[in-house]
């Protein structure tokens, strides 16, 4: 088969490959199957997680739609992976309470695709179930946008309980120079052919285009058109994400870029995002404080690059990583509350931060 | 054999390889020890999933703060999506919970477990409690019988323990099992169940156990 795929990743020891050690073509098979494994496997995760809890007070979840009409009720921007077409859904959804009536469905489009993958009525009942498709994308200025769209019957609502949107990996890997960059390998370094600089140059190229993918850390999105009201924002305690820190980022000056969708319905305010420590904003760690003007709606405020610092972790592991947070504080009302230092003094509705793997 | 990876990225330099020199031993290691950090580092998945809550709507519940009254005998049910990756056979998760302090009347405690999508067990799971201290809380009073709450990061650990993710009741907290005799989700995606007692959890965060070998 042309370009495979290996089933596994199979490590290439370097010591094999020194200097007084014999240069066996068979070992140098191993670099280009390694880099067609990472060309289908590296950096194709989850660019959105996001679920809403089951609460035993309430009966259901709060992303739920009772009214007999289509609506969005959760939007999140999904930055681009060269190369992708399609992104991956699995929806995990029923009816909260029976009978499943014939216009409860649920969908998820990719806006500048086109593309919507449905859960219709027939599918669904009131037991938790899963779902899953795929939706066609297009990339615009970097970034698709996905919307979850319900619609009940009247009188029960359809309820959703998490969603997942992934990168999905290959299942064959084309031909040629792809957009990033990479080529994959289909037999350069099996026997008796030699070793090129062309080879040499396409093995360099392919790892720098698999370190170029993105790495979604977080991807929050509020809720509208829901059947509970003031589920528009995010509410006011300080809201966490965790992220990890590579070793290298200093060096390689690995950034973090945030968007924030913002409204600042009381007038102009200052949006601030922590993101580092163990994402207290007690000033353990780093913030970024945006002047946001009076007026805006829905509006997304793209922060500027954020250095991750080198500062004390939620958790530390083998090989210098560290994991740390992230996080925004919308304040409470002023005019009822004291407000906490490092709030942010303008309504959230969504958060997305990703940074180059 | 195992092979040890480097946390951060390198390559030879394009000099090395220019077509007037020789291709050297040096050079084509610098390109395994390449590979081997994006399949052993950047191959791996870890995401933070938000969790949503209801709103609430009472004004003395709203103040820059989770309420008592929000994790007070409330129990949740979260399902939480994730994938997996190839090498990704045990997982660190961290959780954001308010809950309130011991010296209250309550017993909150967070369960965990991990299934496959069709719902087989992978890890039978572990529970996050106040009694071993493993459930953190962050809580502050402001008034007679009234508390804020910050939510606050309980972490599972990187300790592995292969025998206890197949046992017959959950433990405390260690590192998930991803790969078992119930299921695998090597390159799949799977189930994050979490329940709760008098407690509310805000996000769930995952994050492979490194290792330091290939």
């Amino acid at each position: 088969m042309p370009r495979p795929i290996p089933a596994a990743f199979t490590a290439v020891d370097p010591q094999t490959l020194l200097t007084g050690e014999k240069l066996l073509a068979d070992t140098l098979d191993d670099l280009g199957a390694a880099s067609n494994w990472l060309d289908a496997y590296c950096e194709r995760g989850d660019a959105i997680s996001q679920s809403w809890a089951f609460n035993n007070t309430t009966g259901g979840t709060v992303c739920a739609r009772t009214t007999n009409t289509f609506a969005t009720v959760a939007s999140w921007q999904v930055p681009e992976l060269v190369g992708a077409t399609s992104l991956t859904v699995v929806i995990a959804a029923k009816v909260r309470t029976g009978p499943v009536g014939a216009n409860h469905t649920i969908e998820v489009v990719a806006v500048n695709g086109g593309s919507t993958f449905t859960v219709a009525s027939g599918s669904l009942s009131t037991s938790v179930q899963f779902f899953t498709g795929s939706v066609n994308v297009a990339w615009v200025s970097g970034y698709e946008r996905i919307n979850l769209r319900l619609r009940g019957n009247g009188s029960v609502p359809v309820e959703v309980w998490s969603i997942l949107v992934t990168y999905p990996a290959p299942t064959f890997l084309p031909a040629g120079r792809g957009a990033d960059g990479r080529v994959a390998f289909d037999g350069e370094f099996t026997a008796d052919y030699p070793l090129s600089a062309r080879t040499m140059q396409q093995l360099q190229d392919n790892e720098a285009a698999f370190t170029a993918r993105p790495h979604v850390a977080c991807n929050v999105s509020d809720l509208q058109n829901v059947v509970t009201p003031n589920e528009d924002s995010l509410p006011p305690y300080q809201h966490r994400w965790a992220c990890v820190r590579l070793p290298d980022t200093e060096r390689n000056g690995r950034t973090l870029n945030a968007r924030v969708n913002v409204s600042t319905p009381l007038g102009a305010g200052v949006l601030r995002f922590g993101y580092a420590g163990t994402a207290d904003l007690s000033g353990e760690g780093g913030q970024v404080a945006l002047q946001i003007a009076a007026g805006k709606v829905r509006d997304v405020q793209v922060l500027d690059p954020i250095t991750q610092l080198d500062v004390p972790s939620i958790s530390t592991q083998d090989l210098g990583i560290l994991w740390h947070g992230l996080s925004v504080w919308p304040q409470p009302d002023p005019a009822t509350w004291d407000v906490p230092a490092g709030s942010s003094s303008c309504t959230i509705h969504g958060v997305l931060v990703w940074g180059w793997s | 054999m195992s092979v040890p990876y480097r946390g951060g990225f390198g390559q030879p330099s394009l000099e090395e390889q220019f077509s007037a020199r020789p291709v050297v031993g040096p050079t084509l290691a610098s390109h395994a020890n390449a590979l081997n950090h994006l399949a052993g580092v950047r191959s791996r998945k870890w995401h933070t999933a938000h969790v949503g809550q209801y709103a609430q709507t009472v004004v003395a519940n709203q103040q820059g703060f989770v309420s008592d009254q929000m994790t007070e005998g409330v129990n949740q049910t979260a399902y939480v999506l994730l994938s997996v990756g190839a090498l990704d056979t045990a997982l660190e998760l961290a959780l954001l919970t308010s809950s309130l302090v011991a010296d209250y009347s309550l017993t909150p405690t967070v369960e965990l477990t991990l299934q496959t999508l069709a719902g087989a067990t992978v890890d039978r799971g572990i529970i996050f409690s106040r009694a071993d201290n493993s459930l953190q809380a962050d809580v502050r009073g402001y008034s007679a019988n009234r508390y804020r709450i910050m939510p606050t990061w309980s972490r599972s650990g990187v300790t592995r323990r292969p025998g206890l993710a197949t046992g017959l009741v959950k433990t405390q907290p260690r590192a998930i099992e991803t790969d078992t005799t119930g299921g695998s989700l090597l390159l799949s995606r799977g189930l994050l169940r979490i329940d709760t007692t008098s407690a509310i959890v805000h996000a769930v965060a995952w994050c492979p156990v490194w290792g330091e070998t290939l």
